[in-house]
């Protein structure tokens, strides 16, 4: 056996892959747990199901305390059946509990809403109307489970390490990939030092720093001065004068340029932005300045200058 | 900051009559459908109720709020809702309801993330634009009225949370 011991198994209502785990499961001789059996388990140990689903009606303090009991619950549950060999969870926010272990592996199973409604109508005596409802109740009920209980979105991709979409493969491929997983060896974990990691850019000033945090704030992915635009050549063609904008926002296909600078001391500023969307005209790129410069970062509480 | 408030930029009048128009012009795009307003806490609050008082369709009101660049003393992390929405937006038409957009960066955040639930359609109604301020380029599709770059409040808009009661919007002087 490899090195996971736990695969946590997210999926859309309506992809249905508890079939194909099961018979997997039983394959490897392994045990699965759905919401039934985790829920029995519970129960044993004084976590009833009635205050699983009603969590939402006690105060702040008790849902607190209670989410901290489910949790632990659902650890001792996996706990003991991990003893007796290979476990797979399904949903119950096991890639939330366990993320980052190293002996869990997460996988996600998705499909596009027209496969999940043509799944369910072929799966019931479902109308296209009823099965949408259907797949909008589970979806809502399972994103205030994710909410109520980790405060987290499942959809975020970095939850797991594999996310297989319904519609493009087939049960066998799928079953495949899972025994991938199960048959992947223990690897050696590098040590931190041997990792290599991006290093901050020197910036030209605080102002740009405090930028750069903002647009991390929000998530805006930006590479700092990643470019210099020729802006004229001699007749070598060796290049005599160069702009390179301060930030570039690979998402939006945007430069940005910021200076403190006071609009009357930024002329040549100016001049080689207007050449450079002259020779570069499908260049998008703005400037800051001055006072706006300034107000753009009292907005978000920086003082500079 | 020793601020004050100078000119008014919009009276109670004027905000009224625009928020009407804006009313008729989005129940008549939205005829036949019941939108999801998606009301942006907390600035957009005044707007928002007033605005659905002139909708003459039916919809469906949410709110959701959104931790803001330095409004904490803590580590700034990275942005997350504070207060998600309660209802599912799947499917659904979802217009969402802005007091003011500047840098555009809270509402492009806010996109990325209510496209990832796959909404019918989602459109941005805003009562202030400041497109001089914009970082970030937001596709508009109601807004009540345009002003250049200054710093404004009233009506929902706040510094350091006054000034939201003003019935008129005006220039926030420092």
């Amino acid at each position: 056996m490899g090195k996971i011991k736990l695969i946590t198994m997210s999926r859309d209502f309506g992809t249905d892959i508890d079939d194909l785990i099961r018979k997997l499961s039983q394959e490897i001789k392994g045990e699965v747990l759905d919401r039934e059996k985790l829920y029995a388990e519970l129960e044993k140990l004084g976590i009833s199901r009635e205050k699983i689903e009603r969590n939402g009606e006690l105060s702040k303090e008790e849902k607190e305390e209670f989410i901290d009991l489910y949790k632990e619950g659902i650890r001792k549950v996996v706990g003991n059946y991990l003893e007796k060999g290979m476990v797979f969870l399904l949903g119950r926010g096991g890639q939330f509990l366990y993320q980052g272990e190293d002996f869990v592996f997460h996988i996600n199973v998705i499909a596009p809403l027209n496969y999940r409604v043509k799944y369910l109508c072929e799966k019931y005596p479902l109308s296209q109307e009823k099965a949408l409802e259907l797949i909008k109740e589970k979806d809502l009920q399972r994103e205030i489970y994710y909410y109520s209980f980790f405060f987290s979105d499942w959809k975020d991709p970095y939850l797991y390490h594999l996310v297989i979409d319904k519609s493009f493969f087939s049960d066998r491929e799928i079953e495949e990939l899972i025994w991938k997983v199960l048959e992947k060896e223990e690897v050696p974990v590098p040590a931190l030092e041997q990792l290599s990691f991006p290093t901050k850019p020197t910036f030209a000033n605080e102002s740009e720093e405090e930028f750069a945090k903002i647009l991390s704030f929000y998530q805006i992915k930006w590479e700092y001065e990643p470019r210099a635009f020729p802006l004229e050549w001699d007749s070598e063609g060796q290049v005599l004068e160069s702009f390179s904008p301060d930030f570039y926002l690979p998402d939006f296909d945007l430069y940005i340029e910021l200076t403190l600078q006071k609009p009357k001391l930024i002329s040549e500023k100016l001049r080689k932005i207007r050449k450079l969307e002259e020779l570069y005209p499908d260049i998008k790129i703005k400037l800051f300045y001055g006072k706006e410069y300034k107000k753009l970062l009292a907005k978000y509480g920086i003082r500079i200058g | 900051m020793g601020e004050k408030i100078g000119k008014i930029l919009f009276t109670k009048e004027e905000i009224e009559r625009r928020i009407r128009e804006l009313g008729e012009e989005i129940s008549r795009d939205y005829a036949r459908k019941e939108p999801i307003l998606v009301c942006v806490l907390k600035g957009a609050v005044y707007f928002a109720v007033d605005l659905t008082r002139s909708l003459t369709i039916p919809f469906i009101l949410d709110f959701i709020s959104i931790l803001s660049y330095g409004s904490s003393q803590e580590d700034q992390g990275v942005v997350r809702i504070l207060k998600d929405l309660d209802v599912n937006i799947y499917g659904s038409d979802v217009l969402i309801i802005e007091d003011i957009v500047d840098t555009g960066l809270t509402l492009s955040y806010l996109l990325r993330n209510f496209q990832a639930r796959k909404p019918n359609s989602l459109k941005i109604c805003t009562l202030i634009d400041c497109p001089g301020r914009r970082i970030i380029e937001v596709n508009i599709a109601y807004k009540g009225f345009e002003i250049p770059d200054s710093y404004v409040v009233g009506y929902g808009l706040d510094y350091k949370e006054k000034y939201r009661n003003l019935p008129y919007i005006a220039v926030l002087d420092d």
